[in-house]
């Protein structure tokens, strides 16, 4: 209301003035037009209620959805081998290379298992690249890698006589491909690549467990191994096994056996 | 006499919780008021009437953020001032010198019954003399004098709906009332 503390700030006359001209208002129209907007803005819409109650459950459902699709793609890709080339460190591979190294991985999975094939070249070398080191990369698409290999098993295994001859053969294959593929890994590489899970080797369950048990094995268990052999004075064994030792870890100090009576 | 159930402030808490009703007893009690406000502030109807519906939407609108810490009037011509402020800014203060010419329903105004009729012609002609002279002030003076014979808010309240100070207030609305009666001519 007025101020009446403030009389110098009203006049009378101007206020009664003023007031004659209030008979202007808005028009009906305008009067219509505002209470319907704020009867609708208070008036309950359960249509709108269940709309909005869907809404907030469609972005988190999104984005749930987003996930598992992802993930799954992710894993379906990873199982086939899509990463394969993604992760070695050598990036310029051959398509031929490439092509070669996915036949021999679908085809040959058990010689692919062979860890010892994987110890002879770098660290971190894929199973792809693995491969493409058997095969030359002006090698014809038909022959695959995958049949190279089996050659090279075959011809190796007419010489050693061992327990098993396919056994036998893949090392004989190593052998030969080791020199031409110097390892220069450290001594630890081996170590920590025989602890990657192996999917090929998860594909390949007709494998001997013992022998896989044996090459899953640490340097320094597959030394104390041997040791234990020596002492019990099983030589020939020993070193044999000593030999595959040796192949599958050139470089290892091999200190620890060197102390142990032979 | 305002009880507290009938009350700005009381009428608005109940529209904030749904009663419509509530509502439409505040628009009847300050619609004229409002809409005289703006009217008089930017000069021509048809902006007037688009204000008056703006600052009664924002009102709608903001319910919700209602809390009694002021009158209910004094935040109503708050918003009210907030969107005059932005007509003026986007029509570079275009308003029109000549009131009269815009609002020819000025001419229709009910004179009091008490006016004989030789004194009434003489009164309309002040009415629409005081209206050309209210049109003619700065805008800030013309509001301060709007928000306190219109909305009847005390120089505090029309302080904060214009987010001006107290004292500027009391300097625009005596400037506002010399201009006014130097312009009657004797009538005060």
């Amino acid at each position: 209301m007025n101020d009446d503390r403030h009389d110098e700030l009203h006049d009378e006359t101007i206020a009664e003035l003023y007031r004659q001209t209030r008979a202007v208002g808005p028009p009906s129209w305008l009067d219509q037009r505002v209470l319907k907007a704020a009867e609708s803005a208070v008036e309950p819409r359960p249509a709108s209620r269940l709309k909005a109650r869907k809404s907030r459950w469609m972005v988190p459902l999104a984005l749930a959805a987003t996930v598992v699709l992802t993930t799954g793609v992710l894993r379906m890709a990873d199982e086939a081998g899509e990463f394969r080339g993604l992760s070695s460190p050598e990036p310029a591979r051959s398509k031929v290379e490439a092509a070669g190294a996915a036949s021999a991985d679908i085809g040959n999975t058990r010689l692919l298992q062979d860890q010892r094939v994987r110890s002879s070249l770098p660290e971190a070398a894929s199973p792809a690249a693995v491969l493409s080191a058997e095969v030359p990369a002006s090698a014809p698409a038909a022959a695959s890698p995958a049949a190279r290999l089996e050659g090279a098993i075959s011809r190796s295994a007419r010489q050693e006589a061992s327990d098993s001859a396919r056994q036998e053969a893949s090392d004989a294959a190593l052998s030969k491909t080791a020199p031409a593929k110097p390892a220069a890994a450290p001594p630890q590489a081996p170590a920590a690549e025989a602890k990657k899970p192996d999917r090929l080797e998860k594909a390949a369950p007709a494998e001997p467990q013992a022998r896989r048990e044996r090459l899953d094995r640490s340097p320094e268990q597959w030394l104390k191994d041997i040791a234990e052999l020596r002492r019990q004075g099983r030589m020939a064994e020993a070193d044999e096994r000593l030999a595959e030792f040796r192949r599958r870890y050139p470089d290892y100090p091999l200190g620890a056996l060197e102390a142990a009576p032979r | 006499m305002r009880t507290d159930d009938d009350a700005d402030e009381t009428l608005m808490l109940r529209y904030q919780h749904g009663d419509a009703g509530a509502f439409a007893r505040l628009y009847e009690r300050h619609k004229g008021p409002l809409y005289r406000y703006l009217l008089r502030q930017c000069g021509q109807p048809t902006v007037a009437e688009e204000l008056f519906q703006d600052s009664w939407l924002k009102l709608i609108a903001a319910r919700a953020s209602y809390t009694v810490q002021a009158r209910f009037a004094t935040w109503l011509y708050r918003i009210a001032h907030n969107r005059l402020v932005d007509h003026y800014r986007a029509s570079a203060r275009g308003l029109p010198v000549s009131y009269a010419d815009d609002c020819p329903e000025w001419t229709d105004i009910p004179a009091p019954d008490a006016v004989q009729p030789e004194n009434q012609e003489e009164r309309r002609r002040q009415s629409e003399r005081l209206l050309a002279l209210l049109a003619e002030l700065p805008e800030a003076q013309r509001e301060a004098l709007l928000l306190k014979e219109e909305a009847g808010l005390s120089l505090e309240a029309i302080a904060q709906a214009t987010g001006t100070g107290r004292e500027t207030v009391k300097s625009r609305l005596r400037y506002a009332l010399a201009r006014l009666r130097q312009g009657l001519g004797g009538t005060s």
